[in-house]
């Protein structure tokens, strides 16, 4: 499974750097590309004028043999491919090769087509459209600036007369410059791409493994190695938590579910060998009963008839003694061993609170008092008998109606979690507009028999309340205010377990 | 052939049974023995017994079936259970299929000779008894007093409070049956009650003891204050002023479903 998500995610990782590489890479050299190519299209187009403004003197002298040396001095700068003159009717007239001078250029030549692709030819073009890349012999790029040579004052009144003033183009200047250090460079930067992003995503896979093996692996592993010692049944291992982070964290939340599971475990054991014990205990002290009777009923004639102030007497009194005392011993055991059944589920304390207002509702009602209940939503299960519980709170109710009296007022009734001495508990609190409780008497509320209500009252109420409390593992609070109201704060433990009640009392059951 | 037989008693037990039979023969009782429940069966055939004294565990037929055996055809004759060892179930159960009483093993001298007196002179005077109307109580309306209260066979009863406290005591034929009272032996507050198991005793002139069963299971919050000062309050009153001990229940839903809600139990 590990291998698995690690080479899922190695792979995702190398994909997303191969798309962003080329991505990145294949714009970049675009961008290159179209740089440099309009530089040497900058140099092509200064050289071109260059020549063109260097010829015009020789031209306008009519020196030929000037211009072809311009031409020829030029054409041997390197990176320059070809320079050419041809006049109107394309025939060339200088040419830095000197083979092509005299020869005819097609109008459908690459250089001729940006003026002459329309019927009539264009007279002024733009530089871009004046410039063209294209393959030359021996496969080559090259690009090529087309200057034209128009026709000025000078020329057609020149002494020479070559030029009628009715031509607005003489001919044009072409010159071709080489692409290939371009090119060059450019197979350069493709032939490093095409190292780099390999490399880059042998890099990033790399490092992710790496990190992925120490960030999320080992601790893994680390956690299923935990869990099947756990399995396995040695329920008293517990991680090191080392780490700050979710693992970390998982590793703390793996300890305290094995805690738990070993507690539960301690408890379940503890249950089995405690019926275990009471099944055997039973057995044994049932056979032991029948001959105790026998022991018991006849020493005790003996006694009866035994003569008085007798050493006789004296030692049967001490059978009759131990013999009950046996008798005590077993009862004691048989308690013990007998599992009180208790009827205690988890309880939602809101339904608590609403079946006990259910109860008092029309006493309430009937005696103008306001109830306000505000109830925590989602509060956690406590354990216990939910009718118990719900006769605290219907004692509580009374009593803050009785406090109230008939005037009228307000309950308040609240639910809440509140974390107390390391644990959770659900906090419900009553609280009355009445008389309050005289300070004197605070502490003996609880008191069986202690009442404030005269004859009314049983003065039990608030001893039943305590008694359930106590038995639920829980506590209760008291704060009175005389003429104010009295709050009472009911606190129950979340996931408490039940301690057994079952033999701490032997004096008085039967056998 | 009909011979006078007061107590029947059934046991298989050979010591147990030598027993009660040399108990019971102290009381000037005629007693016949048994050690299985045919045995049991053939004898009350031939004789007229008052009593039938059995235990529980018996060697084919068990102490239940000769119970009900016995309530059904010899419904004027009492029965009292010995069991080896009163769990709930137990002594509820007897009480539900009709004994009188139960007693558990080992038992002394006066436990036996307290529940196989009360148990004849009940017999003795069943019509009387079985009338027996409720006494109209001190402070509170007999009516009323039925809704709140549950009976254990028609040996204690249980009344519950608004206020969730349980008061308990014993029922209205109890007393009728005792001898003198010389005084009464209460748990302590905070101490347990359980259902089925022993909430009072009563000791007579003689070393008798009389044996009360709580009706209910729960903490002792108070023995009731007036009877200390005057037992016969228990004579008087049983149902009403009389009462025992106050406790808070402790699992009041399922063992008020084992209660009777009749004042005499089933007859």
């Amino acid at each position: 499974m590990r291998s698995q998500i690690s080479h899922r995610l190695m792979v995702a990782v190398a994909a997303t750097i191969l798309v962003a590489f080329s991505l990145f890479g294949v714009s970049l050299i675009v961008s290159q590309h179209e740089a440099m190519t309009s530089e040497i299209e900058l140099q092509a187009n200064q050289l071109s004028e260059t020549i063109k403004s260097s010829t015009r003197y020789a031209m306008l002298r009519n020196r030929p043999d000037q211009v072809h040396e311009i031409i020829d001095t030029i054409g041997q700068q390197e990176g320059i491919d070809q320079v050419r003159i041809f006049n109107k009717e394309g025939k060339v007239s200088y040419a830095d090769e000197k083979a092509l001078i005299g020869s005819l250029v097609d109008k459908d030549a690459e250089s001729c087509y940006a003026c002459h692709a329309a019927d009539a030819p264009l007279e002024r073009l733009s530089m871009s459209e004046r410039t063209r890349t294209f393959r030359a012999n021996g496969g080559r790029r090259a690009l090529g600036i087309i200057n034209p040579i128009y026709n000025t004052p000078s020329c057609s009144e020149s002494d020479c007369h070559a030029h009628p003033a009715s031509q607005t183009v003489l001919g044009v200047l072409d010159v071709t410059m080489s692409l290939e250090s371009v090119d060059r460079q450019m197979a350069a930067n493709r032939r490093r791409a095409l190292i780099l992003v390999p490399a880059a995503i042998l890099a990033a896979s790399g490092m992710i493994w790496i990190l992925f093996r120490s960030l999320v692996l080992k601790p893994m592993q680390r956690l299923v190695e935990a869990t099947d010692v756990v399995a396995s049944g040695n329920l008293d291992y517990r991680l090191e938590v080392k780490r700050n982070d979710e693992f970390g964290r998982l590793d703390e939340s793996f300890n305290a579910m094995t805690e738990k599971l070993a507690e539960a475990q301690k408890q379940i054991l503890q249950s089995n060998k405690l019926a275990s014990l009471g099944q055997l205990t039973a057995g044994i002290a049932h056979e032991i009963n029948n001959p105790l009777t026998g022991v018991l009923t006849y020493s005790s004639f003996l006694l009866k008839r035994a003569p008085a102030d007798s050493e006789m007497k004296e030692d049967l009194e001490t059978v009759v003694r131990e013999a009950k005392r046996c008798r005590e011993i077993v009862k004691g055991l048989l308690d013990f061993s007998r599992q009180v059944p208790t009827r205690k589920t988890s309880i939602d304390c809101n339904q608590v609170i609403d079946r006990a207002l259910g109860i008092v509702d029309n006493q309430l009602g009937v005696r103008n008092i306001q109830v306000t209940k505000t109830l925590q939503t989602d509060l956690p299960e406590v354990t216990g008998d939910a009718n118990q519980l719900v006769q605290v709170l219907i004692n509580l109710l009374v009593n803050a109606a009785d406090a109230i009296g008939d005037q009228g007022g307000e309950i308040f009734i609240s639910s809440g979690v509140k974390d107390l001495n390391g644990g959770r508990h659900v906090e419900i609190k009553v609280a009355d507009t009445g008389c309050g409780i005289p300070r004197d008497q605070v502490d003996q509320v609880f008191d069986p028999f202690f009442t404030s209500k005269g004859t009314e009252g049983t003065g039990l109420g608030l001893a039943v309340v305590w008694g359930i409390v106590q038995e639920h593992g829980g506590a209760i609070r008291v704060d009175s205010k005389p003429e104010r109201g009295t709050t009472f704060t009911l606190l129950l433990p979340v996931h408490f377990t039940l301690r057994p009640t079952t033999t701490e009392d032997t004096d008085d059951a039967p056998m | 052939m009909t011979h006078r037989c007061d107590v029947l008693v059934v046991e298989d037990e050979l010591v147990v049974r030598e027993a009660a039979r040399k108990i019971l023969l102290e009381e000037n009782l005629a007693v016949a023995m048994a050690n299985d429940v045919d045995e049991a069966v053939a004898i009350l055939e031939g004789t007229s017994c008052r009593l039938v004294l059995t235990d529980l565990m018996l060697p084919g037929a068990s102490g239940f079936d000769l119970l009900g055996l016995t309530r059904k055809r010899w419904p004027s004759t009492e029965v009292v259970v010995i069991t080896g060892y009163a769990t709930v179930d137990h002594a509820v159960m007897t009480f539900r299929e009709g004994a009188f009483d139960f007693v558990p093993k080992p038992f002394d001298i006066g436990e036996l000779l307290g529940v196989v007196r009360r148990a004849l002179r009940f017999s003795a005077d069943r019509p009387a008894l079985l009338a027996l109307a409720p006494s109209t109580s001190e402070d509170e309306v007999a009516d009323e007093r039925n809704d709140s209260c549950y009976f254990l066979g028609r040996h204690s009863w249980a009344r519950l409070h608004t206020d969730g406290s349980a008061t308990l005591g014993v029922a209205e034929t109890f007393p009728r049956l005792l001898d003198k009272i010389e005084q009464l032996e209460l748990p302590a507050p905070e101490e347990h009650s359980r259902q089925g198991q022993l909430l009072a005793r009563i000791l007579a002139q003689g070393e008798i003891v009389y044996r009360v069963w709580s009706p209910l299971s729960g903490t002792v919050l108070a023995a009731n204050p007036r009877i200390s000062h005057s037992i016969d309050l228990i004579d008087r009153d049983p149902c009403g002023a009389g009462w025992l001990i106050r406790i808070i229940p402790h699992d009041l839903d399922r063992e008020l479903e084992l209660l009777d809600r009749r004042r005499f139990g089933l007859e």
